[in-house]
């Protein structure tokens, strides 16, 4: 098994994809970490200190890492199908739930990455310019929201990697997962939020403990029920994969 | 080495492979033979366990693929020549399927050098050309040095240099007493080098048998034409020499013309014409696929 997870994570860095979303994820979270630095208004509270834990608004783009840790898994299972690579994996390692495991874990690595990475950047632009701005910023608060940026990539890394090794098609598995996401869990939630806090999405709110409300789920049941999500992924995606034809 | 017993595969109601069954003795080169969409590529497929059979087995040394200890030291293959990542080097992707089978990084150059691609290895597949693609190929079933070798029209797409090339590499392969089986749709391509063939067609075994019985059915003919076609016959039939009398009065003899030429000069019959008439292997090969 070791085996089979550093080949996935050599072919994660032979290729220019995780270096792209990892690059594009940093470009629209720096961009919006900058703009609320610099434009972020003091509130009277904000002058009285009454108003505290602004880190949660400076290092609220980070939400964005898990859904690039999703689109990575989601590439990483699917553009072996695309490009037909998938014959020669199977032929190296023919052991088929063997393979897909190893891509959940390694996808599961490189999310990790993903979200260490953007994390340090925006927290060492965003946290002392918004500081310095005199909006309160607390590190144990901050430091807590890394770690569930972080565990949400994890999750959300091997979840891609899951839901691409059922689906198998690229542009259908990227079209749903955003569709699903951005559409069908935003409406969820702002409609029904009793029931979208069980959704993938709603889940990982909880995980990532940003914009919390009286609905999130608390992180120990997010993080469990996420977990929950990636295990049916990846039994399915195995399951799957271990009766298909590859042609 | 190989064994095919009663393989089925069906994708929905299309019927690809239909009741095969045939075995491919270790150290010789096999062809395998049939027109396009005979169920080659999917019989090969199965035996890589890359398909599942709807019925029947296929297995390599007794076992099935899946179940081989060490896959790429025991069968090198090479499918299709497009099956790789354009944005990823030939070095790399060799180095990807190395690490995952426990093979050391030696036999990556070692398996480019094999195929002449040790310069252009640090460059993009994507700018490959469809030649150093199938090199690459072939490289990659070199990599766990293994013992048999199974190829899907290896010589699609290749220019007459790299048809030459892959032949040489194969019987260089073979001489080692190890197995080649290599599919394809031209009898031509593999005739110089395979030892044996397996004909298929619409799914179903046709012929197994070794090369030079083949050859041997593609004998040379004699159309001929006399005023006395009916004594002819009788002196070919006397001779035991299968004849046939065409509907345009000429006759056609399974033989060469200068024993024709003789049998007549013995019975004093009349000759008006004589001319060679050869099949080639392809001929053959042809009716044998055609006539299904």
């Amino acid at each position: 098994m070791t085996r089979l997870v550093r080949s996935e994570l050599f072919k994660a860095r032979t290729t220019r994809t995780a270096l792209g979303l990892a690059l594009g994820l940093l470009a629209i979270v720096l961009l919006i970490v900058i703009l609320t630095a610099a434009l972020t208004k003091k509130s009277p509270a904000d002058t009285l200190g009454v108003q505290r834990h602004r880190e949660e608004d400076i290092l609220g783009p980070l939400g964005f890492a898990p859904l690039f840790a999703l689109l990575f898994g989601l590439l990483a299972a699917t553009s072996e199908y695309r490009h037909g690579t998938i014959s020669a994996t199977l032929l190296a390692a023919p052991w088929r739930h063997r393979v897909v495991v190893a891509k959940i874990i390694a996808s599961a690595i490189v999310g990790v990455l993903l979200g260490a990475f953007v994390s340090a950047v925006a927290s060492a632009v965003g946290l002392p310019w918004f500081a310095a701005r005199g909006f309160h910023v607390d590190g144990s608060g901050a430091v807590r929201i890394v770690v569930g940026v972080v565990a949400g990539s994890l999750l959300w890394g091997a979840l891609g990697a899951g839901v691409g090794s059922i689906v198998k098609a690229q542009v259908p598995a990227l079209i749903g997962a955003l569709a699903w996401v951005l559409v069908v869990e935003s409406l969820l939630n702002g409609l029904v939020p009793r029931v979208g806090r069980f959704t993938p999405g709603g889940a990982l709110n909880a995980v990532l403990g940003l914009a919390h409300n009286d609905d999130t789920l608390s992180t120990a049941a997010g993080v469990a029920l996420t977990l929950l999500y990636v295990a049916a992924a990846a039994v399915v995606g195995a399951a799957v994969t271990q009766r298909r034809d590859i042609t | 080495m190989i064994e095919v017993r009663g393989l089925t595969k069906r994708f929905g109601s299309t019927v690809a492979v239909d009741d095969l069954s045939f075995t491919i003795e270790p150290g010789r080169v096999t062809g395998f033979l049939g027109p396009n969409g005979a169920g080659k590529t999917t019989t090969l497929r199965a035996i890589l366990g890359l398909v599942r059979p709807t019925a029947g087995t296929a297995t390599i040394g007794g076992r099935p693929y899946a179940a081989l200890e060490e896959p790429l030291r025991t069968v090198g293959a090479v499918l299709e020549a497009s099956a790789f990542h354009p944005g990823r080097s030939g070095r790399n992707h060799l180095r990807s399927l190395a690490v995952a089978a426990g093979i050391g990084e030696d036999r990556v150059d070692h398996a480019l050098g094999a195929v002449g691609l040790t310069d252009a290895a640090g460059r993009r597949v994507g700018g490959y050309s469809l030649g150093m693609r199938q090199r690459l190929g072939i490289a990659g079933a070199l990599l766990g040095d293994p013992q048999l070798l199974v190829l899907d029209e290896p010589a699609n797409g290749l220019d007459p240099q790299g048809i030459r090339w892959l032949r040489d590499s194969l019987r260089a392969f073979a001489a080692d007493g190890r197995t080649v089986f290599v599919s394809s749709h031209v009898l031509s391509e593999i005739a110089q080098t395979a030892d044996s063939v397996v004909i298929i067609n619409r799914g179903k075994l046709i012929e197994h048998l070794p090369l030079a019985e083949l050859e041997a059915r593609a004998v040379a003919g004699t159309r001929v034409r006399s005023p006395e076609a009916g004594k002819l016959l009788a002196a070919l039939d006397g001779a035991g020499i299968e004849a046939t009398a065409l509907d345009d009065g000429r006759i056609v003899a399974r033989t060469e013309p200068p024993r024709v030429g003789e049998i007549a000069a013995s019975k004093g019959i009349v000759l008006h014409e004589l001319t060679a008439e050869s099949s080639s292997l392809e001929d053959v090969f042809l009716a044998l696929t055609e006539g299904e």
